[in-house]
């Protein structure tokens, strides 16, 4: 199934803005976020929140085709 | 302020549609606490002050730098190395005359906080580093008081309102923990120290933020709480998440005064010291008279400089030398900044009423900026 992921802040200098990934129709949120380490090496190691369908998840959720995942780093600029 | 001024200062608002005089008078009752008076802060300041914002609280202990004035809208060139939360207060009071501006020219700990914050009915985050951001939240959360986040990052930030009300369906309201639970360490996040930003993107952040403020006073509209907004200006983009309270994060948080007085929330990725000024205001107080600088290079390192009245005192001799230093302020230097940052920590250990300065980047920094000009 594709499900689309957005980066947000410093991340896109790590993946770019957005990428498409196709993950097996059993996918959770945490398996692709280890896919996505393996792709992007640097991503393991920063601070972020991840969304599903613009709602913040902390948890291990299923995935569904067409969900839409975000990477969110804290921001402490003012 | 008689009735006609008052009448004519805020018509423009006035007369909006589920506004009026009801909208006018809350919003003097009002008393704002904003958290920095920088980037963010500055446009939060301006426009709360215009609105009528009966009186507003101003946190921040630095002074004006250079690098500041392409994005901090209420200083000036002639403002650099006066404190911020002053410059800011005496340009207020030229807008607005009528709001009662009480400064705090200090750094937000978990020691002052609380105190300070019980003051205010609702609190804004303009701060610029980590530390300060979770013990504005966690003292915000003790005392019940909501606040108002922004945050920014190169070209884009992020907004919401914390704190706020319990949704329908949860327990209690949901705060920054709920998104980030732990400070990141230093290199959890890019480019901690030195991420850059462009001059509009607080501007823009800071003024969504006033426009909370001011929903969250007077009732209209509908407060951005329960969900991050995200905004980036290179695509003019906006997202919004929604946010739900975290259970797990609530053993994070200190119950009391005194459990907060024994966290520490300078470990994390920490941006901006407060002991180190920049160039153009080691320049600018040169012509201060409560200002002693030391140069804590050892004798005979080069280049030797001219210009401006100081005293030699080698970093290993300083413990033993404190006494010679009896100014108001102290400003330490040395060729890279690197000791006299070590010197810094060493007088604050000795004497934590010291006003004490570490000319950022040392003398090295200082010639670039010095020929730049020239």
């Amino acid at each position: 199934m594709a499900i689309q992921v957005l980066f947000f802040g410093q991340l896109t200098e790590i993946a770019g803005n957005a990428v498409g990934v196709d993950v097996a129709a059993t996918g959770t949120l945490r398996g692709l976020e280890q896919e996505l380490w393996t792709q992007f090496p640097l991503l393991k190691d920063r601070k972020y929140a991840l969304s599903v369908n613009q709602k913040i998840i902390k948890e291990d959720i299923s995935l569904a085709d067409g969900d839409v995942i975000a990477f969110l780093p804290p921001f402490s600029g003012g | 302020m008689n009735q006609q001024e008052f009448y004519n200062r805020y018509q423009r608002q006035l007369i909006l549609k589920d506004f009026g005089m009801p909208a006018q008078q809350k919003l003097q009752a009002a008393r704002v606490l904003v958290v920095g008076a920088g980037g963010l802060g500055c446009p939060v300041l301006q426009y709360l002050c215009g609105a009528g914002v009966g009186t507003i609280g101003i946190v921040d202990d630095d002074v004006v730098g250079l690098s500041n004035l392409h994005r901090q809208v209420l200083y000036e060139t002639g403002d650099i190395g006066k404190p911020k939360a002053n410059v800011a207060a005496e340009h207020l009071s030229k807008l607005n005359p009528d709001i009662r501006i009480t400064q705090y020219g200090e750094r937000l700990t978990n020691k002052n906080a609380p105190g300070i914050i019980a003051d205010y009915d609702m609190i804004v985050d303009g701060s610029d580093n980590f530390p300060t951001r979770y013990l504005v939240n966690d003292v915000c959360v003790m005392l019940g008081k909501p606040f108002v986040y922004g945050a920014i990052a190169q070209y884009q930030g992020q907004l919401s309102v914390f704190n706020w009300r319990v949704a329908e369906g949860q327990t209690r309201a949901v705060h920054y923990r709920d998104v980030f639970a732990q400070q990141p360490a230093n290199d959890e996040v890019f480019n901690c120290n030195e991420a850059g930003v462009i001059g509009v993107l607080p501007a823009i952040i800071g003024t969504m933020m006033a426009a909370e403020v001011v929903k969250m006073i007077t009732g209209v509209g509908t407060v951005c709480a329960g969900e991050l907004l995200t905004y980036d200006m290179l695509s003019q983009q906006v997202h919004k998440f929604v946010i739900v309270p975290d259970t797990e994060v609530d053993q994070l948080l200190p119950d009391t005064a005194n459990e907060l007085y024994d966290f520490e929330y300078d470990e994390g990725c920490t941006t901006g010291n407060v002991f180190e000024i920049e160039p153009s205001v080691f320049t600018a107080w040169w012509q201060r008279k409560d200002t002693v600088f030391v140069d804590v290079r050892n004798a005979g390192e080069q280049p030797l400089l001219k210009g401006f009245s100081h005293i030699n005192i080698p970093l290993a001799e300083l413990e033993d030398r404190v006494e010679e230093l009896k100014q108001h302020n102290i400003v330490l230097f040395c060729a890279s900044g690197k000791r006299s940052m070590k010197a810094v920590q060493l007088l604050n250990r000795l004497d934590d009423q010291l006003n004490v300065y570490s000319l950022k980047g040392g003398i090295n920094n200082w010639q670039q900026t010095q020929s730049s000009l020239l």
